[in-house]
């Protein structure tokens, strides 16, 4: 599959917005993963799945290391200041929000909600991890834009550049949350204080000594391709382990990693870069199969409701912060590097575009259900919640194409007459 | 260099520290201990990157004083491994399977792309007869030998006299397997090439494919003669008549010979279809190879030889691609591979039957130079450049005598002597591991064989 979908054959496909779209965030993949795992055909089974567990942890690392690897101070001190004010404003509304959202259906329903979730987690917990899938969005723009304008074009970098931050930011809570949530939620159990706040320490430290000898390693490597891979792999791998030996994200302690590396590394590291990069979409399907295989179908009614009121919550919430952050409502324009939005159409897809779940969100719930198998009902609630929620936006791309078609058919009769 | 090489050092060193500084404060921390999943599951990833990145420092600290990397993955993993450091534990090596089988594939893929048929049939006498004289000389030799001193089999002196024969017969079967992953490691990163190299790697991995039959047969018929039952008769064949062993061994082998004409076709599509993404292929390929054998119990080593040796010698044009992607990839699995080979190194076994293991090296050691000599004149190759230092080709010894011994120990469970062997075997491993790649890449050297260095010597058998 991973294969298949980086062919030429399939790029033929991707011209289709609809296929784009679907492709781009992976969900034929997560249904073949269902299709050939244990609620499927079983051709993949939990055991094997168990032996693959540091393989996704070294996908988890690859996955924080390329976030991280963004995060070059040069960048981060480039962009405008309207991008960060979107990210904070979609980090507080959304962590907000679907945490809250995620805590209410646990409270009201202890008894529907999957047995696994009420054994394994507590609500706090479940809500950290919903509220930092709920955090960011896809970044795939290709699929909504039927205008080549400036401002089109313009809107479009900004959703991929305030979304990129958005998924940083997804990663930085999902670690500080969920860590404070098993703290309060063990708290009576343990005793003491601090422990909690001990691990976290640690992990950020290991990360960044982790990202200093990998520096060190990548100097020694030169410009063997070969070498530059085993350290690679070994950095993705250790950082991702030792955070799961601290039961931390391994996705923000390999963030943290590359963006020690981007920043440290310099030249031997850039020359790496591009293999890398050229590598995203592979991993990102495999990594979408893997997600698809360890998905359970067994969830119960409220987990479903839940679900779709965390789509309802998406519908809501994106557009009006999009548009605030954006700088529509503020009418700023050009000073913070706002986007002048009446220049576009009021229904152009790309305001939707914050709608549809961020991919990142995907790994997150992998990284939670590879730690404890019994949240996997949370990676459905994710799944479900990302799938309707690309609804939305490909239907307005069709509404708008048929429109633009519409209008384009009346301007040629009217020139004709 | 000395800078450089200090500079490894305290990497390698701080790297270290640092997984047990991280893992003694999550053992200390309760909120850890919190979670009920299976500390081994999580701790896997860990251990894996650091076999990994310490591995590479410590190929990196050998191959500046002029030993093989291999050799430094091999002790690394031994530091790292239960007998000194524990940071891999027993518990993990299951959750280190997967890694080691792909492993396993990616170094077959690599030795069925030094098979050119060709070549073999220019030298097919050679390899025929190096490999017959190598095999029968170590197996039968050995074999007389350790019959006479029963004591050191474990045998006992209430077990049946049938008993001194089958262990000693257990044991020279063990010892005529060698390893084409150490083989191959060590001509791949040493660059080698010419008679020496291509002959010891075309011989290996035949012979290794034969002994797969040998073994089952031997394992059989030994435990039909002391009664045992219920035996496993290797490699996913099983006792329980003639007729049942012939068609597992046929199924085994006819599968994996079909999946790997399988697979060679997929890589040569994907080869030429997505010859931009190459290195992901490969590695997914590799994965497909170990997956599909593990599921449906074939051997990963053969299926992805047969794709190797079909590319090399079917698809020749797109296969120039594949294999410098391969050559690319080969070193961060083979720091893996030999790492997770040399954590399993059993220091205990070794210090317990010390002056019994270095005897057996020895003896194995002495009947191998022979045979290879033996089968060099027979062939008529004597004055063949490396033809004399042939021999340290098939010293090394790692996954497959293990696996042989694996399985006599489970079969012969209520023999003494199954357990004085595997002592024996893991002991004879350790050795052949550390010094099997030192002695080999001197043999290359001194056959000139490795590029950018001029022969040692003129060679004459």
């Amino acid at each position: 599959m991973g294969l298949i979908a980086a062919s030429g054959s399939a790029r033929r496909f991707r011209r289709s917005r609809v296929l784009t779209a679907l492709l781009s965030a992976g969900w034929p993949a997560v249904a073949v993963g269902v299709l050939i795992g244990p609620a499927g055909v079983g051709a993949v089974t939990p055991e094997l799945i168990s032996n693959l567990t540091p393989v996704v942890f070294a996908g988890l690392g690859w996955i924080g290391l390329m976030i991280g690897m963004q995060l070059h101070l040069s960048v981060l001190d480039s962009l405008p200041r309207v991008v960060w004010r979107l990210g904070v404003l979609d980090l507080v509304v959304s962590a907000s929000v679907f945490g809250a959202l995620t805590f209410l259906a646990f409270t009201v329903w202890p008894d529907s909600l999957p047995g696994g979730l009420r054994s394994g987690m507590s609500a706090l917990i479940a809500a950290s991890i919903i509220s930092a899938c709920g955090v960011g969005w896809s970044m795939e723009t290709r699929s909504l834009r039927h205008s080549d304008s400036p401002e089109s074009a313009r809107l479009a970098l900004f959703v991929r550049a305030a979304g990129g931050l958005a998924a940083a930011f997804a990663l930085a809570w999902l670690g500080v949350a969920s860590k404070i949530a098993v703290r309060l939620h063990s708290e009576a159990e343990i005793g003491g204080a601090g422990s909690g706040l001990l691990l976290i320490v640690v992990a950020m430290v290991a990360s960044v000594a982790v990202g200093l000898l990998g520096g060190v390693a990548l100097r020694r490597a030169g410009k063997s391709r070969a070498d530059l891979l085993a350290v690679f792999l070994g950095v993705v791998a250790l950082s991702a382990g030792l955070a799961a030996d601290l039961r931390f994200s391994p996705l923000l302690a390999s963030m943290i990693v590359g963006a020690v590396l981007v920043n440290l590394a310099g030249e031997p590291l850039r020359s790496f870069q591009r293999f890398i990069m050229e590598a995203e979409h592979v991993v990102a399907v495999v990594f979408s199969l893997i997600a698809g295989a360890m998905l359970t179908t067994r969830i119960e009614l409220a987990a479903v409701i839940l679900a779709i009121g965390l789509v309802a919550a998406r519908l809501i919430t994106k557009p009006v912060i999009f548009r605030i952050g954006a700088g529509a409502a503020g009418g700023s324009e050009g000073g913070d590097g706002g986007v002048d939005v009446s220049a576009l159409p009021s229904n152009s897809p790309l305001f939707a575009a914050p709608i549809r779940q961020s991919p990142v969100a995907l790994a997150i719930a992998v990284s939670a259900v590879i730690v404890t198998p019994e949240a996997a009902p949370l990676l459905t609630i994710v799944v479900i919640v990302g799938v309707l929620s690309e609804a939305l936006p490909l239907v307005m791309t069709v509404r708008r194409g048929a429109e633009l078609k519409t209008g384009e058919a009346d301007a040629g009769e009217a020139s004709s007459s | 260099m000395r800078r450089t090489l200090i500079t490894q050092f305290l990497a390698l060193l701080m790297i270290t520290a640092l997984v047990l500084v991280v893992r003694a404060v999550a053992d200390q921390s309760a909120a850890v201990a919190l979670l009920e999943t299976d500390p081994g599951l999580l701790n896997a990833a860990s251990s894996l990157g650091l076999l990994l990145i310490g591995a590479w420092f410590a190929g990196q600290i050998c191959s500046a004083i002029s030993i093989p990397r291999i050799t430094g993955y091999i002790v690394f993993g031994l530091i790292a491994g239960p007998d000194i450091l524990n940071i891999v534990r027993k518990d993990q090596f299951v959750y280190l399977r997967t890694v080691n089988d792909l492993a396993i594939a990616l170094i077959a893929l690599t030795a069925g792309g030094e098979i050119r048929i060709s070549f073999l049939k220019l030298q097919a006498r050679a390899v025929a007869f190096v490999m017959f004289f190598q095999m029968t000389l170590v197996g039968v030799g050995v074999a007389i030998v350790m019959s006479f001193f029963p004591g050191s089999l474990g045998v006992l002196e209430s077990d049946p006299s049938s008993a001194r024969v089958a262990a000693a017969i257990l044991l020279a079967t063990v010892c005529t397997a060698s390893s084409p992953a150490v083989l191959v490691a060590v001509i791949s990163e040493s660059r080698a090439t010419g008679f020496m190299s291509q002959v010891a790697i075309a011989a290996t991995v035949v012979k290794d494919l034969l002994l797969v039959i040998v073994f089952t047969v031997v394992i059989a018929t030994t435990s039909s003669w002391l009664g045992v039952s219920g035996a496993d008769a290797g490699h996913g064949a099983h006792g329980g008549g003639g007729g049942s062993l012939v068609w597992s061994l046929s199924k085994t082998l006819g599968g994996s010979l079909v999946a790997g004409v399988l697979f060679g076709i997929g890589l040569a599509w994907c080869t030429r279809r997505l010859r931009r993404h190459l290195p992901i292929v490969v590695v997914l390929s590799c994965f497909g190879m170990a997956l599909v054998s593990q599921t449906l119990h074939f051997e990963a080593l053969l299926v992805a030889l047969i794709a190797g040796v079909l590319m090399e010698n079917v698809w020749g044009e797109e296969s120039e691609h594949l294999f410098k992607t391969i050559e690319e990839l080969s070193l961060p699995v083979f720091c893996v591979f030999f790492a997770v080979a040399g954590t399993k190194i059993d220091l205990q076994a070794l210090a317990s039957l010390w002056d019994e293991t270095v005897a057996l090296v020895l003896i194995r050691a002495g009947f191998t130079w022979v045979g290879c000599w033996l089968g060099i004149r027979a062939a008529g190759a004597r004055h063949e450049r490396g033809a004399r230092w042939m021999w340290t080709a098939f010293l090394p010894q790692a996954g497959v005598a293990l696996v042989f011994v694996s399985i006599i120990e489970r079969t012969f469970t209520e023999f003494e002597f199954a357990a004085t062997l595997y002592s024996l075997v893991l002991g004879m491993i350790a050795i052949e591991e550390l010094l099997g790649p030192v002695l080999l890449r001197f043999g290359l050297q001194r056959a000139g064989e490795i590029q950018g260095q001029g022969p040692a010597g003129t060679d004459r058998a």
